[in-house]
């Protein structure tokens, strides 16, 4: 038998039998939805129906109705871009990266974190999308056979490679969350009472039924998956920061980009898993499931990807006076005392000083304050993206060039609209997909809990050594 | 009961030759051929402090991450880390070569040269002797106080010393990792004072990191041959091949992303540094430099069956050590012969010189110590499974 | 084709897991298993040999990788062999992501496919299951009783030695 160490706490806050998890976790679905859940939809529904209408008054009038001009001819658009698929990193980072490193804990919350990955990764596709200004033609970037010569795409540009990596990221992502809820949508099925919900879930189970031989051969599938989706999920941001740093813009091209993106990235997927997961688990009551361990546990990775981040601005910082390049060194001089130090200033504040809170074990434990913390570093980190992108571009090499870029309400509008598709879809998926990995979860029941422990709870333990081989 | 360990006599010979070879060759070629003793003191210092390093890395992140399949494993760790003094007495030589090696130590080119007057208040002898002596004095004092908490914990097993030692962790990576981004532009990056990258710190770091992985599975290897399977299990050494086949990936990530940002952009400041290594000779070598620190590790420990296998694994390891020896080379050497790489006797026998003294230092720290750390409360997860 | 079967019902994995390994090592033709989780040490117990899909994937990865390096030199260097920026047709280090990225896509949806296919799971596919509880709370170890040497009566007996908790005959069907 496995042994684990006297300090080892079990997963969940309370001992749970087999059933009393599938119950858990089943009811959440077959309510009837709270007037809090139809209010929160209202709400995402009414924000994504102003980025609807945004949308369609762009593709109407055209990309003239955004901020940008000669100089800033990327802003607003691709801050979003690059915010949303970072946030998608976290999921990618509990699902595959705690798998590798066998942390149980990662079991209550890989679903809903990995649901999120799905729904970021949409919300930043259509940032791309609309800044075609054609985005009907949006297949002009995969290289298919064409009657233009055939004319091929440029492979050597990292618009393309992005166009294919975020492709694969989503779809990658995809397989491995619905692959993962198969068991779970076969537990549904199960237990479902109504006709409909025997005939939904019968349909996207694939006719599971636990067997072994098929646990045995989907488990190598998932230990490959996680394998390649865990360098999968360093390319992608690898690839988004390269969309910067193959220029020569001082303060875009930067060779730490790439680990720095994809600290970056972990560092706001897991504020924003926080913000998301604290609130669910007090409305959905699971309490025993995403427990103050959990929060704590997150709020360190947090703390790791944070500090890198702050290691990353400051070799930044002194690699751009260590230079002695007058533009490298104005270009940081520029985010720091120029017209955009107000944003530099809560990117630091935000992503540099409020994490240093985390250090103190008490306060990873107070939820309202890893909560505000949380949502501090989602600000943060859209603001180091807006830094990153405005800043450089708004005073480059030549001051004839320079100008000022500010947002209009349309792009605002458009912001708004892909927070409302976020919680839109994020809303759904709580209602009619188990928000907890069901089987998982139960595979870890008996983690470090003491053998008396587990018999007082309906999942016996024997001496099995000690019986007598046939 | 954990027997004590006792270097077998053969192989203290062996390392003892080791170091012999290793310091007269230092020491004639510091008068016979000081261009290239210097640099290859330069070299050794930084391998041998990457090894201690990485050693400290490794236990420090044991400890946040509460591990406990590594337990069993970490006295070899903490055996690695003894290397650091030595490193350090090594670094007080090198600063008496600090103007062979180091174009800004000498103020009649700097005053030429406006880049480098930019940067004199960071890059002048006095201030580089200081800050070196500072990042010696942090990681020794760390991860000595990790190592004698562990072994406090041996005596009275008092989860108290776990607690302490994780704190210690935090400050440790923390302090550690600044500061070893700073060591790594002070010793390598500062050859070419007008080159730099911000990448290159975190690229070194990770070869460092590597380094220390693969000479901590080199102990636990020859540990193994040495009798001592029963503590040092099948399940360790797959562990290590999984994060040495990690660390690995992520070494040749780093190397390639630099390389690309830097290929793609075809700034002349920055591509000098490629154009010198990817020329002739030196290109040979930065392939063979690619092979030997990823494609041979990661082809090698990719099917399941070879991290449980100890010749494989130490194939592997040794691969990553003589190619993280080679990434220094490459790094270090060019600055100052451009056209052809120097490898002969001085580089051979500073090699051998750095194995020996490496291995000798953490297999006498192993000898003082139990092998294991008996007190830690996690050991019971790093132990055989009872029952079946 | 139905299949005579001599079902254990289980109440935990300890008991499945010994249980398992006993009535293979008397044995006893194991049809399958049954259970909510994948159970660890089960394969072992049942003697499963390790899957051979990480060979798939690796061959799925591998061609991935060369349908992506085979796509752009001959679209970006023969076939329309376009100057951009200055850079050299032949340009591996700006040809490398694309090839990682198919790498991971064709290996990661290759083997997913792969698995669905060998392990006959599609969507809307009729389960079967042996006992309405196996994806909820309870292990099944469904035995092969169709032999003509099967012993119906000593398997049982077998069986009530791991504290199982119902045993009954079934047909697949």
């Amino acid at each position: 038998m496995k042994q684990y160490s006297t300090l080892r706490k079990p997963i969940l806050g309370t001992p749970k039998s087999f059933e009393d998890v599938t119950i858990d976790i089943a009811t959440q679905l077959e309510r009837r939805p709270a007037k809090l859940w139809w209010a929160a939809l209202a709400c995402a529904v009414c924000a994504l129906g102003v980025g609807a209408t945004a949308v369609a008054y762009q593709l109407k009038m055209g990309i003239g109705t955004w901020g940008l001009n000669n100089s800033v001819g990327w802003a607003f658009d691709i801050t979003n871009f690059v915010f949303w698929v970072g946030i998608g990193h976290a999921g990618t980072f509990i699902s595959a990266i705690l798998f590798l490193l066998r942390q149980p804990w990662r079991t209550s919350i890989n679903r809903s974190a990995e649901a999120m990955t799905l729904i970021a990764v949409a919300c930043a596709g259509i940032f791309p999308l609309i800044h075609m200004g054609r985005p009907w033609l949006f297949f002009w970037a995969t290289p298919y056979p064409n009657s233009r010569g055939p004319l091929w795409v440029n492979f050597r540009s990292p618009l393309v490679w992005d166009c294919i990596a975020i492709g694969t990221y989503f779809t990658i992502s995809l397989v491995f969350w619905y692959l993962g809820l198969i068991p779970d949508l076969a537990t549904l099925r199960d237990r479902a009472t109504s006709k409909t919900r025997r005939f939904v879930y019968g349909i996207l189970s694939f006719g599971w039924n636990g067997s072994m031989r098929v646990w045995h051969r989907y488990d190598a599938v998932y230990l490959l998956l996680a394998a390649l989706a865990t360098p999968l999920v360093l390319s992608v941001h690898t690839i988004v920061s390269m969309d910067f740093a193959t220029s020569i813009i001082p303060g875009w091209h930067s060779t730490v980009f790439p680990p720095y993106f994809v600290a970056g990235a972990i560092f706001s997927g897991f504020a924003m898993v926080l913000t998301l997961l604290i609130v669910a688990r007090k409305i959905m009551s699971f309490q025993d499931y995403i427990t103050i361990d959990h929060i704590d546990k997150m709020c360190r990775v947090m703390l790791a990807a944070g500090s890198l981040v702050g290691i990353s601005y400051a070799i930044e910082v002194f690699v751009a006076w260590y230079s002695v390049n007058p533009y490298e060194r104005f270009a940081f001089l520029n985010r720091a005392l120029g017209p955009y130090a107000w944003a530099y200033w809560t990117m630091i504040t935000c992503n540099v000083f409020v994490p240093q809170l985390l250090w103190f074990r008490n306060l990873r434990r107070n939820v309202i304050l890893v909560f505000v913390v949380s949502i501090l570093i989602n600000v943060g980190m859209w603001m180091e993206r807006f830094v990153i992108i405005v800043t450089s571009l708004h005073r480059d090499f030549m001051p004839s060039s320079w100008s000022m870029y500010k947002p209009t309400i349309i792009e605002i509008a458009i912001l708004l609209g892909a927070f409302g598709l976020f919680f839109t879809a994020f809303l759904l998926f709580a209602r009619f997909l188990p928000f907890i990995a069901i089987s998982e979860v139960k595979g870890v029941l008996g983690y470090a809990r003491r053998p008396q422990e587990r018999s007082s709870h309906k999942v016996p333990v024997h001496a099995i050594s000690e019986a007598p081989a046939p | 009961m954990i027997p004590t360990f006792r270097t077998p006599p053969a192989l203290a010979r062996v390392l003892a030759v080791g170091m012999a070879v290793g310091l007269l060759m230092l020491v004639v070629g510091l008068f016979a051929a000081p261009d290239r003793a210097w640099p290859n003191l330069l070299i050794s210092i930084y391998y041998l402090t990457g090894l201690g390093l990485g050693a400290g890395f490794f236990i420090a992140i044991q400890y946040l991450s509460n591990a406990g399949w590594s337990v069993g494993i970490r006295r070899i760790a903490e055996a690695s880390t003894s290397i650091l003094p030595v490193a350090a007495i090594g670094a007080v030589v090198l600063m008496f070569g600090i103007h062979n090696l180091y174009e800004w130590s000498h103020s009649s080119l700097v005053a030429g040269d406006s880049a480098l007057q930019g940067k004199s208040v960071w890059l002048n002898p006095t201030f580089f002797a200081a800050r070196i002596a500072a990042y010696f004095v942090i990681w020794i004092v760390l991860s000595k106080a990790i190592v004698r908490n562990s072994e406090r914990q041996d005596k009275d097993g008092d989860p108290l010393h776990t607690s302490r030692n994780v704190r210690n962790s935090a400050l440790f990576v923390v302090s550690g990792l600044c500061t070893s981004v700073l060591a790594s532009m002070d010793f390598l990056m500062s050859l070419q004072p007008h080159w730099y990258s911000t990448m290159f710190a975190f690229a070194s770091l990770s070869g460092s990191f590597l380094s220390g992985l693969a000479a901590i599975t080199v102990l636990v290897v020859v540990l193994r041959r040495l009798g001592y399977r029963e503590l040092f299990r099948d399940e360790h050494l797959c562990d290590l091949g999984r994060l040495m086949l990690a660390f690995s990936v992520f070494w040749v990530y780093l190397w390639v992303s630099q390389h690309l940002l830097i290929w793609y952009a075809n700034i002349p400041e920055e591509t000098t540094y490629y154009v010198v290594r990817h020329a002739g000779s030196w290109g040979t070598l930065s392939v063979v430099n690619v092979l030997l620190n990823w494609a041979v590790p990661f082809l090698v420990l990719l099917p399941r069956a070879s991290k449980r296998s100890e010749t494989v694994m130490a194939a592997a390891a040794m691969s990553i050590l003589v190619g993280h020896w080679l990434d220094l080379f490459i790094i270090v050497m060019p600055s100052k012969f451009r056209d052809a790489p120097p490898l002969g006797i001085w580089e051979i026998g500073a090699f051998t010189g750095i194995l020996a003294v490496f291995f000798g230092a953490a297999f006498r720290s192993l000898g003082k110590r139990s092998l294991v750390p008996v007190g830690d409360p996690y050991l019971v997860e790093s132990l055989p499974a009872r029952g079946h | 084709m139905k299949r005579h079967l001599l079902i254990g019902v289980f109440e935990n994995e300890e008991s499945l897991v010994a249980a398992t390994r006993a009535t293979r090592e008397a044995g006893y033709p194991i049809h399958d298993v049954f259970a909510p989780y994948a159970v660890h040490g089960l394969d072992q117990a049942m003697g499963l040999r390790p899957s051979r899909l990480p060979w798939i994937c690796l061959s799925f990865a591998i061609a991935g990788l060369l349908l992506a390096a085979g796509t752009e030199f001959w679209m970006g260097s023969i076939d329309w062999p376009l100057n951009v920026g200055g850079k050299p047709l032949n340009s591996l280090p700006a040809y490398l992501p694309v090839m990682f990225e198919l790498m991971v896509l064709i290996g990661g949806v290759g083997t997913a496919l792969t698995l669905f296919v060998v392990s006959r799971l599609y969507p809307g596919k009729k389960e079967w299951l042996p006992d309405p509880r196996v994806t909820n709370g309870r292990f099944v170890l469904a035995l092969d009783a169709a032999g003509v040497a099967f012993d119906a009566d000593r398997a049982e007996q077998l069986l009530h030695r791991f504290e199982v908790a119902e045993v009954r005959t079934l047909q697949e069907g």
